[in-house]
């Protein structure tokens, strides 16, 4: 892949673990809402820092597996961060005003009283309950912030890249007749 | 690569239907499970997300009017860059065109939040599908741009083995 002649391991470091961090850390994470914005921030962030440093312009190809990169390391560290806060019982709390506020807007009072029991299960669940019952949420959404993690660092050095790229010389393969 | 994206973009768009059809089919995990994993990236407000079947989609409604956009974007994709002929600077037009959708939904959302005008179903839909419609436009010629620059590597790479294979064969010929 072209990005191996550009030192692109500390922006995707830097990218990932803005994006991993941001996510899973509940408060801050609410940017999210916004367009998985710090998956986009986290990507636009790692490509500026690539072009910064880069000799020669980036393309749009190194944007994409910079993103891939960064967005791979995000789900790494949103995975580490967001398990003990999940086993901790915090997050709970959160998952159940979401639910109560979708049961709020129910017509059939059955399923109603479903989500009421379901909140009320949620929350006298164990740690390790907690966990095995989040963890597809959890690789779920590692997958798409990962996905736009890619489009923030297409779009950072769609933004950021100034240079023209021109294209690269031909191989020299001393004198050849 | 374009049959790719617009499969991708269908199926994204069809998921956002599928937590409210759980939900009204009675599979009440599945539903929610649906709900939690698009917590992450909309903030899922029921009064300001459409409905089906009763229940709210899995993102609000500026966000689905963005997915549809950028659907709406993909299909008309190949016949704007049939008109643009390739030209060099579409990148660069696509990305003003993003630059210039984003005004309208800045406001939108700006006056509302300064409480100057209660934004509505209508505004948030039709800032978002522009947003939606150029953003797609811009991040497929993007992508294309990238999947050319990789195809173009590999095809130099494959060039540069056979001639430097050629060379050695030469030298040890002599």
């Amino acid at each position: 892949m072209m990005i191996n002649d550009l030192d692109w391991k500390q922006p995707a470091l830097i990218g990932g673990l803005i994006v991993g961090i941001a996510s899973a850390v509940p408060g801050i994470s609410v940017i999210n809402c916004c367009f998985c914005g710090w998956a986009l921030i986290g990507g636009a962030v790692a490509s500026k820092m690539l072009i910064s440093d880069a000799p020669r312009p980036v393309r749009s190809s190194d944007g994409a597996m910079l993103g891939l990169y960064a967005g791979l390391i995000g789900a790494i560290v949103f995975f580490l961060i967001a398990v003990p806060i999940i086993m901790s019982g915090f997050a709970t709390k959160l998952s159940a005003s979401l639910m109560e506020s979708i049961a709020g807007n129910f017509s059939n009072p059955e399923l109603q009283a479903a989500m009421t029991e379901a909140v009320a299960e949620m929350s006298e669940q164990g740690p390790l309950e907690r966990l095995r019952s989040s963890i597809v949420v959890l690789i779920f959404q590692a997958i798409l912030q990962t996905g736009f993690t890619v489009l923030g660092s297409l779009l950072g050095v769609s933004l950021f890249e100034k240079r023209i790229a021109l294209p690269p010389p031909p191989p020299y393969l001393g004198d050849q007749q | 690569m374009y049959q790719l994206s617009l499969a991708v973009a269908t199926i994204w768009l069809l998921a956002l239907f599928l937590p409210p059809a759980m939900m009204a089919a009675g599979h009440l995990g599945l539903g929610l499970i649906g709900y939690q994993v698009f917590s992450v990236i909309c903030h899922q407000i029921p009064d300001r997300s459409w409905h089906s079947q009763g229940f709210p989609l899995a993102v609000c409604s500026r966000c689905t009017a963005i997915y549809f956009g950028a659907l709406l974007g993909l299909l008309i994709y190949p016949s704007i860059a049939r008109s643009a002929n390739r030209h060099p600077y579409f990148v660069a037009c696509t990305r003003r065109w993003v630059t210039i959708s984003f005004f309208p939904m800045l406001v939108d959302v700006g006056l509302d939040w300064l409480k100057i005008w209660r934004n509505t179903f209508t505004s948030r839909s039709l800032t978002g599908l522009t947003v939606g419609i150029a953003g797609a436009l811009h991040l497929y010629s993007l992508l294309v741009d990238a999947a050319s620059d990789w195809h173009r590597t590999d095809r130099q790479q494959s060039s540069l083995a056979a001639m430097l294979e050629q060379t050695g064969e030469r030298n040890d010929d002599q």
